[in-house]
């Protein structure tokens, strides 16, 4: 790798992922406008117009899970970022700690959810499966979403972004937990770190040094956190205008009590107006 | 009164006075009291000495020792605690101030004296001494054979100027934490210019918020030979890259292409002002700024 690629190429990430989040909070301040202007706030927040949700409620144990995911992201999100851009003295170890901590708990919360999904009594892993239906009612989810249609096709539980999004974050999560462990450059196993163990037996031999290796790990790691950052803002906007008593609900908080599950809906109305479906979020 | 009390009364004053003069004559002995003597050219106040306080910390130790030079206020103590706490408790002062005697006024110290006590230490520590002939902060001396200091001799650093004075530490696991974090003081102050450029990520920025792990200056740089990043034995000369940044604690296995970042350590504010997008942004800000007058 040339030199501007490891110098240059550092920089290139920073403002490139900077502008952009500066870009997504613009565009959602924007839609937001759109939700006003469209009369969908007034809709929702004062005629108390949410999506309705059928099925059972969602149980406790993904909820629990999604929160402590939440908070565990955050404490990475802000440790890591501390580790990257030192905002506050004397900090990098006791940050370095907390970023220690939380991605264990993730790490454990990550394999749970993955039980939970594919081997649990209540696996949910089809609620999250793109059918071929999805694919071909993508376009007008997007429509719905920057105003073109007052409403949009109801397939299930989460419609077709939602599912990208939420699988998305599977493999993220996982390449994220590679990368983070990657990282750890202190030998802790048979006297090897688990930047050896992981890396230098075929990116380090490919690219020469264990080291450059976990450059490149570190570069995976930085634009992970940038995509997390990104779709989770997205995400919780969108769960707050879309479907604010479901997202009251993953937190505790009540929310009505036919928001069992949530989901991005808007208009699909009762299921008496979907019959097609029988479904509605 | 009778006169056999008045009699008895004497006595008895007598008698007390002369049991108080021994432990009076004591008191005023040990007793701490500001005199004023005079000396040729001197009008000196000082303190007299206690058990604590011997030599030249008779006057020196005395925290109101200051002169009014070139209307500015100079302070001539020294903490005795200090000295007591590092490696030279043990070094008369004479050991380093070495042109100083104990006589008051001081007519044999040179107009120099800081430079002189600041660049004793070489009687010592030989090795260092030789060590830093070899670096960039030696002193030259004219090219005629008489060893005389080349001009710019003044401006260079002497040991006291990156080590401190009185207040040097010990070498311990506290003492190199103290050093450590005192990059500012050490190299900081006289290379601004480096010390603010020393901002990339994990090094710069990590070391100035006050990292433990992040490298100071000379952990990068090396200490009393440093050399230019052009000298082929400079420890940050591009072919000891791979060398240096093997230190104990930092990277295990950096390769050529690896410490290519080393270009960052010192110049991410050139590589950020140098990327196109930051370059738009900056015009975009600028122009904004400008219509609202700023």
């Amino acid at each position: 790798m040339s030199e501007i690629s490891l110098t240059g190429f550092n920089v290139w990430l920073d403002v490139v992922f900077t502008s952009l989040y500066v870009v997504v909070v613009l565009g959602l301040s924007g839609h937001f406008i759109g939700n006003v202007l469209t009369g969908r706030v007034k809709k929702r927040f004062i005629g108390k117009q949410w999506p309705h949700h059928e099925g059972p409620p969602v149980p406790f144990l993904p909820k629990f899970l999604h929160f402590q995911h939440v908070f565990s992201m955050f404490a990475l999100g802000i440790s890591g970022m501390y580790i990257r851009f030192p905002f506050f003295d004397g900090g990098r170890t006791p940050m370095r700690y907390v970023h220690y901590v939380f991605m264990i708990i993730v790490t454990i919360n990550l394999v749970w959810r993955l039980w939970y999904a594919f081997f649990s009594r209540q696996r949910d892993y089809k609620e999250f499966a793109i059918t071929k239906e999805d694919i071909v009612t993508a376009p007008k989810v997007v429509l719905y979403y920057i105003f073109v249609k007052s409403s949009k096709p109801h397939l299930g539980k989460y419609n077709v972004m939602q599912k990208g999004t939420y699988t998305l974050f599977v493999p993220l999560m996982i390449l994220q937990a590679y990368t983070g462990f990657a990282l750890v450059a202190t030998p802790m196993i048979f006297g090897y770190s688990p930047r050896e163990v992981l890396l230098s037996w075929w990116l380090g031999a490919l690219v020469g040094s264990t080291d450059l290796a976990g450059w490149y790990a570190r570069t995976a790691h930085y634009i992970i956190n940038w995509l997390f950052i990104i779709l989770t803002t997205v995400h919780a906007y969108l769960s707050m205008t879309e479907d604010f008593p479901a997202f009251q609900s993953f937190f505790g908080l009540g929310g009505a009590d036919h928001h069992d599950s949530h989901g991005h809906g808007e208009a699909h109305g009762s299921p008496a107006l979907s019959p097609s479906t029988g479904e509605a979020e | 009164m009778t006169p056999a009390h008045r009699t008895l009364t004497i006595t008895l004053t007598v008698l007390a006075v002369l049991i108080a003069l021994p432990a009076l004559a004591y008191a005023q002995e040990s007793t701490v009291g500001t005199h004023t003597i005079e000396f040729d050219g001197y009008d000196v106040d000082f303190t007299l000495p206690t058990a604590a306080k011997a030599g030249c910390l008779v006057c020196h130790g005395d925290e109101n020792l200051i002169r009014l030079r070139e209307d500015r206020l100079v302070s001539y103590y020294v903490d005795a605690a200090e000295l007591e706490a590092g490696p030279h408790a043990a070094v008369q002062c004479a050991g380093c101030h070495i042109d100083f005697a104990f006589t008051a006024p001081h007519t044999t110290a040179s107009q120099d004296w800081r430079r002189e006590a600041g660049s004793a230490c070489k009687n010592c520590h030989q090795d260092q001494n030789f060590e830093v002939g070899q670096g960039v902060h030696r002193i030259e001396v004219n090219g005629n054979g008489n060893g005389v200091p080349g001009p710019d001799a003044a401006e260079k650093p002497i040991c006291s100027s990156c080590h401190g004075a009185h207040d040097i530490v010990e070498i311990d696991d506290e003492g190199r934490a103290a050093l450590h974090a005192n990059g500012w003081e050490v190299c900081g102050r006289c290379h601004e210019d480096y010390w603010e450029s020393y901002n990339d990520y994990y090094h710069g920025r990590a070391y100035k918020r006050g990292a433990e792990d992040a490298p100071a200056c000379w952990d990068c740089h090396g200490w009393h030979d440093i050399r230019p990043s052009s000298d082929r034995d400079s420890m940050v000369h591009e072919t000891r890259l791979t060398e240096t940044c093997t230190a104990p604690g930092c990277h295990t296995d950096p390769n050529v292409d690896y410490v290519a970042y080393a270009e960052l350590i010192h110049g991410q504010r050139d590589v950020l002002e140098a990327n196109p997008l930051y370059s738009l942004f900056q015009r975009v800000r600028s122009a904004i700024a400008g219509i609202f007058g700023r």
